[in-house]
């Protein structure tokens, strides 16, 4: 097995710029989604600030797809092992932003649609297509966790991760908006998100999906510069642990 | 009537209940106009609308605070990687 590895590191260089870049966006993002004024919008309120936070971390999970379905393709091209660790980590972040815009959906939902009802899930198609993608996500780190050879544990994660990544916009846009109850914008009877949004709200908005897609690629870069010293360090990926 | 007379009742004494109890001292603050010294200008800053640049604070705190973990760790990552560097050029010569 050579090595794909220490042949392939991390560009650190960049990584850092990137980061610096990152930090001073995102912080200029998170004082604008608080202090810029919103139109009152009725039962949103203030919760409209939410979709600051909530939507990037949908833009961010596809991205992470989008990464890892790259690098499970470039695995199944060329046997580099590297890729099969990128494609893991992408995973990894994926799951994270997946899952925090799930819980942010879900509490946001509770003290809007749901106020009245009291309820914290009711099948929301959009909500319901986005949890079934995080369970396809979960059942690649079991595919993972149940192969013991390295070759054959990323030949066949690299292909189940390509559907996962190719499952993902379809349950995340394709198929919610194929229902009329949806209360999510783009649905039928509702209005699409750009109608609804006031210019100022885009001010912070665009800067927010950039800065929050850049936040997974620094933090999707920092875990693979961690699982390459690992490797380097013990001739053996981290897969064991 | 019955009923009438019964929610009637029980209105008069949870409000009698309520005015029994002693007001806690922060609503006092919230809810009188306590003459004071004159605010400073970071005073006006922070208190303004409903307090509102409080909540921006903490959400600016925290977030810092993740930043510096993140750099921190990028540090350790960066310690770890020249160790490893070190060590191969070692193995090599």
């Amino acid at each position: 097995m050579t090595d794909s590895m220490t042949i392939a590191p991390v560009n650190v260089r960049r990584y850092r710029q990137v980061r610096n870049i990152v930090a001073v966006w995102l912080t200029a993002v998170v004082l604008g989604a608080f202090m810029l004024d919103i139109p009152k919008m009725v039962m949103l309120e203030h919760t409209a600030r939410n979709m600051y936070f909530h939507v990037p971390m949908w833009f961010a999970m596809l991205a992470a797809a989008g990464i890892g379905g790259y690098h499970a393709a470039r695995y199944l091209k060329t046997g580099a092992l590297v890729h099969d660790l990128r494609s893991r980590e992408a995973a990894r972040l994926g799951v994270l932003f997946g899952a925090l815009g799930l819980a942010t959906g879900i509490l946001w939902a509770r003290f809007t649609w749901y106020e009245a009802a009291g309820i914290w899930w009711n099948f929301d198609p959009k909500q319901t297509m986005a949890a079934v993608g995080l369970l396809i996500y979960g059942a690649y780190f079991v595919l993972r966790s149940s192969l013991e050879d390295p070759e054959k544990r990323a030949r066949l994660s690299a292909v189940y991760h390509l559907f996962a990544a190719v499952t993902l916009p379809f349950l995340l846009y394709v198929i919610p908006r194929q229902f009329a109850v949806s209360l999510h914008p783009g649905a039928e009877g509702n209005p699409a998100f750009s109608e609804i949004t006031y210019w100022k709200m885009r001010l912070v908005l665009y800067p927010a999906f950039i800065g929050f897609i850049a936040l997974l690629w620094v933090l999707y870069t920092q875990r693979v510069r961690i699982a390459l010293a690992y490797y380097r360090l013990h001739g053996e990926t981290d897969d064991e642990n | 009537m019955r009923f009438l007379y019964a929610q009637d009742s029980q209105d008069a004494r949870s409000d009698s209940t309520l005015a029994a109890l002693p007001a806690p001292a922060d609503s006092v603050q919230a809810t009188t106009e306590v003459p004071t010294q004159e605010q400073t200008p970071f005073e006006r800053v922070f208190l303004k609308d409903d307090k509102f640049m409080v909540v921006i604070g903490v959400v600016f705190i925290v977030w810092i605070g993740i930043l510096a973990f993140l750099f921190r760790t990028d540090r350790k990552i960066a310690a770890l990687e020249a160790a490893l560097d070190e060590r191969d050029a070692l193995n090599d010569v």
